[in-house]
């Protein structure tokens, strides 16, 4: 766990409590969310796990109300996470059935949690809707940020409950820029089988455009390699991706939410150096490239 | 003042008083050649492209070869050696190579 982020979360106890709410309703479930909650660590979704914490000690939010938070963030991404998986057809077959009431599960404990300490009346309810609703229709489109919409409940949520509404935009703009930063970085990442499972992908749609644009995904593979051999495409991804993470710290440094800030800050940082380390790989290779054209002749050897 | 429009015109190289023009000089032969190069490292069909027809691979890249160029490519290269020696460098375009240490 990087230094800055909070000592207040133990993600043992955090998912002891997640795997008590599933099983109190689908005991034959436990084992089936063991095994994704497995996946949802707070280094990968460090945003996901530790913003209600944060936010809880900017707000001086009583401690009790901060770890629902945390709850309904860690049930709402095992809900969206089975959702995608589901989608993407990555679940086995003889678990999709279970994988979906899982999903349904996940989802309606999160809603709970907000529902214990938010009256029908309130804005949540309809801030909630909209946020669902805007990740359901976008998820795999390119607006980068909508892929964050769920994450935003529980930003909105404890400006409300602190009273602070009025900074909300703000922190909306930060998070937006994060998971925009993070998405970026994913989709790097992600790029080939992507491309292989035909879903978009902001790298490759950089350097061949949309799919209707397309050829087969082995041209376009061919296209995207051969960019990153000879073009500055994985620096210019990259920077875009830590541009956005500096832009969302300085926003959340202006808030005074100092553990997003410094979160945020470290990635871009790390980020930055990941990208030049990648970006020289594929450049190196091209120029290895171009020597054994230029020197594998019949009459000698390249080195 | 006029100009004349021949004076102005691009001129056409190589031509009958200058018939030694490049059409790239060192580092733009050196790119171009990496250009090719990576295409063929990442796409089987642009590798055997290159070998049977330089000229019509390389304009498809918007590479005009020089002479001298697509001599080198048809006669000089080992094709056969080539794609051998370049396995190596495939092999390091697996991009969990480059990261399995972050």
């Amino acid at each position: 766990m990087s230094p800055m982020l909070t000592p207040l979360l133990d993600r043992d106890e955090i998912s002891a409590q997640v795997l008590r709410r599933v099983a109190g309703r689908e005991p034959r479930l436990e084992r089936l969310a063991v095994r994704h909650l497995a996946r949802l660590t707070p280094d990968r979704w460090t945003i996901e796990w530790h913003l209600p914490a944060w936010l809880g000690r900017r707000f001086e939010l009583e401690p009790a109300f901060v770890e629902a938070l945390v709850q309904a963030n860690v049930l709402g991404l095992l809900a969206i996470r089975l959702e995608d998986d589901l989608e993407d057809g990555e679940v086995a077959p003889s678990e999709i059935a279970d994988t979906r009431v899982l999903a349904r599960l996940a989802l309606d404990l999160a809603v709970g949690e907000y529902a214990a300490r938010f009256g029908a009346g309130s804005p949540l309810w309809t801030f909630l809707d909209r946020s669902m609703a805007e990740w359901r229709a976008g998820a795999s489109g390119i607006d980068l940020a909508v892929r964050g919409a769920p994450l935003k409940i529980a930003g909105f949520a404890a400006c409300l409950q602190a009273d602070r509404l009025d900074l909300w935009p703000t922190l909306e703009r930060s998070l937006d820029g994060a998971v925009t930063a993070l998405v970026l970085y994913d989709q790097f990442c992600d790029w080939e089988a992507d491309l292989t499972a035909g879903r978009w992908n902001a790298f490759v749609a950089s350097i061949v455009g949309g799919p209707r644009r397309r050829a087969s995904p082995e041209r376009d593979r061919a296209m995207v390699l051969a960019a990153m051999l000879t073009g500055p495409v994985v620096r210019e991804h990259f920077d875009r991706a830590v541009r956005a993470a500096r832009d969302a710290a300085a926003i959340a440094d202006d808030l005074e939410v100092s553990e997003l800030e410094a979160f945020l800050t470290s990635w871009a940082a790390r980020t930055s150096e990941q990208g030049a380390q990648v970006a020289d790989h594929y450049q190196h290779a091209g120029d290895q490239a171009a020597r054994l054209l230029l020197g594998t002749t019949t009459g000698g050897t390249a080195t | 003042m006029t100009m004349d429009q021949t004076e102005n015109s691009e001129p056409v190289y190589p031509n009958p008083t200058n018939p030694e023009h490049e059409r790239y000089g060192f580092m733009e032969r050196e790119l171009a050649f990496k250009l090719l190069a990576s295409h063929a490292m990442v796409d089987a069909g642009f590798f055997e492209y290159l070998r049977k027809d330089p000229v019509a691979a390389a304009a498809h890249l918007h590479v005009a070869l020089e002479p001298k160029d697509i001599e080198y490519l048809v006669n000089e290269v080992d094709w056969d050696r080539l794609s051998e020696m370049a396995e190596p460098v495939r092999a390091s375009l697996k991009l969990e190579l480059v990261t399995n240490s972050w």
